[in-house]
């Protein structure tokens, strides 16, 4: 949660993570309420679940101690970790066959099941459709076929066994060193994200090496080829050896003007050979 | 082939954890208890052993094939062990399985379901978060440069120091470790043949935690297991445990978020309940101890999981002795957060 941070929000920044980390699902009200009911039942095998939801929210979750104490961390952008404490999902099933129980006969058992179903569905957020978001991966890496097949057009034309590569996009950036570590990144993960806007990174901007790595970033992800002589200079400075693009990028002219050779195509992605 | 080879590594993954446990089972004397389980305490044991042997190669410099090796070979040592020790507790399990199906088939076949569906939505699942590219990339590089954190999993750059966040993490050096050794792509290990023996685990634990909430009642658990897969599939967003289940079951943090807590709060419940206290205060420690190899972010998390599970049923149950196992969970996740403090305000350095 980039967004958030204590010093802002000072002792609704528990609230404000609680409303974010549960989003629209209504799970947590049921599991407030979940608690409750047990704890008026006595029910004794949950005993253990009221003592540790009570110390969770008498220490982590209480807002008090987050803004003196957590504060002092500066870890805000993953407090939402520290919701994976609740034992929601356990309590929320184990509330379900609790009440199935009452029921008395089959019909009813059905009948409690299908409401509780359908409760689940309309208060809760699919993380997937199983019956229309499932399809087979291209291929057992798990990975755009594409992919494999921008390595086989690099590595059939490098005569260096471990070439240095900018991505088009974030997918093929996180993607190609997973399936082929050979190939060198020009530009650090970390930085590329803090391009793109992402809060939870902090860059100094005026350091030699992000300045060349964001003259890369401006053509490339930007399409802003006013200053060509950076961009040349940071290709040559980082040794960089292709560049990889859509094909229906705007700056293919560009870089085909400046000495930039295709070498392939494949899928939406064109290969360029840089000068260097 | 490449499928029945995935299949093949899979089920030899399940076997050495299931010999790990079985072992643990044994000594403690807790046959009783299924087969099941003992794989999934093999689990735990698996990765904080694992620890034990990664951190001190990683520091030495040591090359990936070399704790490939010895982790091999340990891991063959345990299960010939296994093999004698545990083979009698495997018999009787086997022999008593056709009367658990026969006495529960429509709820075990519920759960069954509950499970492959999981598991199909994870290996259908592709995924390009950025935090892949460190959890994958890191295993991928290792094998590729056949060392140990010693090139940046981003770019593939040498590195001048140890990434002292994820130093203690060695997770993806597990993976590292098995597609070394089977000759099989890092990316089939860590996101294809990892991702559904952690499902697999998750959902014995949740079973196991049924089976105290229902006091031992077979079809109570099953459906309870059902009930959680079906309030974890409608639970996304993208910071919910269940999110990390289903979709990025590859890293750390999701075995972190679902199956270390969910080991923690079975631990818990058992000590609460007087049940067997040394064998689960002996599997909490392990628990904790894994915690460590999976996500840096246990430095915090595991310690309040205990404090909040265990620290508070010592004090309402008056077994001060304990407190000496509570140092002991929460030593290894406090010393790796207190390292990693000293590296920020730069009193330790860890320099290649």
């Amino acid at each position: 949660m980039g967004d958030v941070n204590i010093d802002e929000l000072g002792l609704s920044f528990v609230k404000v993570c609680l409303n974010n980390y549960w989003g629209n699902i209504c799970f947590f009200g049921f599991f407030a309420a979940c608690i409750l009911w047990f704890f008026c039942r006595k029910k004794h095998s949950t005993n253990l679940f009221l003592i540790y939801t009570a110390f969770l929210f008498l220490t982590i979750y209480n807002p008090i101690f987050v803004k003196y104490i957590f504060s002092k961390l500066g870890s805000d952008e993953v407090y939402y970790r520290f919701f994976w404490l609740l034992p929601v999902s356990i309590l929320l099933g184990y509330c379900c066959v609790n009440i199935i129980d009452y029921s008395k006969t089959k019909f009813g058992t059905y009948a409690l099941s299908f409401v509780l179903t359908i409760l689940i569905i309309l208060t809760g957020s699919p993380v997937k459709n199983i019956f229309t978001d499932i399809s087979m991966p291209d291929n057992l890496f798990k990975v755009p076929d594409s992919l494999l097949e921008i390595c086989n057009i690099i590595h059939r034309d490098s005569e260096d066994e471990n070439p240095k590569i900018v991505a088009p996009d974030t997918t093929i950036h996180m993607l190609i060193r997973q399936y082929d570590p050979s190939l060198l990144l020009t530009i650090d993960r970390n930085t590329l994200l803090y391009r793109l806007g992402n809060p939870n990174f902090v860059f100094d901007e005026n350091t030699p090496s992000y300045q060349v790595q964001d003259a890369i970033m401006e053509v490339v992800y930007y399409n802003d080829i006013s200053q060509k002589n950076k961009f040349i200079n940071a290709i040559e400075k980082t040794k960089t050896n292709y560049i990889i693009l859509y094909d229906t990028s705007p700056i293919c002219d560009f870089l085909q003007e400046n000495s930039f050779e295709n070498i392939g195509i494949t899928d939406g992605y064109v290969i360029y050979r840089t000068p260097v | 082939m490449n499928i029945i080879i995935i299949g093949l590594i899979f089920l030899f993954q399940i076997l050495v954890f299931l010999c790990f446990g079985s072992l643990f089972v044994h000594f403690f004397k807790q046959t009783h208890n299924s087969i099941f389980f003992s794989l999934s305490c093999g689990f735990f044991i698996n990765f904080a052993l694992f620890e034990l042997f990664a951190l001190p190669c990683t520091l030495l410099r040591l090359p990936l094939t070399f704790l490939a090796v010895i982790w091999m070979a340990f891991s063959c040592i345990i299960v010939l062990l296994a093999i004698y020790f545990c083979r009698r507790d495997w018999k009787s399990a086997i022999m008593c399985s056709p009367k658990f199906f026969r006495e529960s088939t429509w709820t075990l076949l519920i759960l069954f379901a509950s499970i492959l569906i999981q598991m199909l939505i994870v290996f259908t699942h592709m995924d390009n978060s950025a935090d892949a590219s460190y959890y994958v990339g890191k295993a991928a590089t290792d094998v590729y440069k056949n060392s140990l954190g010693l090139f940046n999993p981003y770019t593939g750059a040498e590195l001048s120091r140890f990434n002292v966040r994820y130093l203690f993490s060695c997770f993806p050096d597990y993976n590292a470790v098995i597609s070394k050794f089977f000759n099989l792509h890092a990316l089939k290990q860590a996101k294809v043949i990892m991702p559904q023996i952690i499902i697999l685990v998750t959902n014995i634990l949740y079973y196991q935690v049924g089976m105290i909430l229902t006091e031992n009642n077979r079809k109570k658990s099953a459906l309870f297991v059902f009930w959680i897969f079906l309030i974890n599939l409608y639970s996304n967003t993208i910071y919910t445990s269940a999110n990390f289940l289903l979709l990025r079951t590859y890293e750390g943090k999701a075995v972190l978020a679902n199956t270390i807590i969910t080991g923690i709060i079975l631990c818990c419940l058992q000590i609460y309940r007087g049940k067997s206290p040394l064998f689960y205060k002996f599997l909490l420690f392990f628990i904790t101890l894994s915690s460590v190899t999976f996500s840096s972010s246990s430095m915090l998390i595991v310690p309040l999981a205990v404090s909040a599970g265990f620290l508070t049923v010592i004090f309402i149950k008056k077994q001060y002795r304990s407190l000496g196992w509570y140092i002991l969970y929460t030593l290894p996740n406090l010393m790796t957060g207190f390292i990693y403090l000293l590296y920020t305000k730069g009193i330790l350095s860890f320099s290649i």
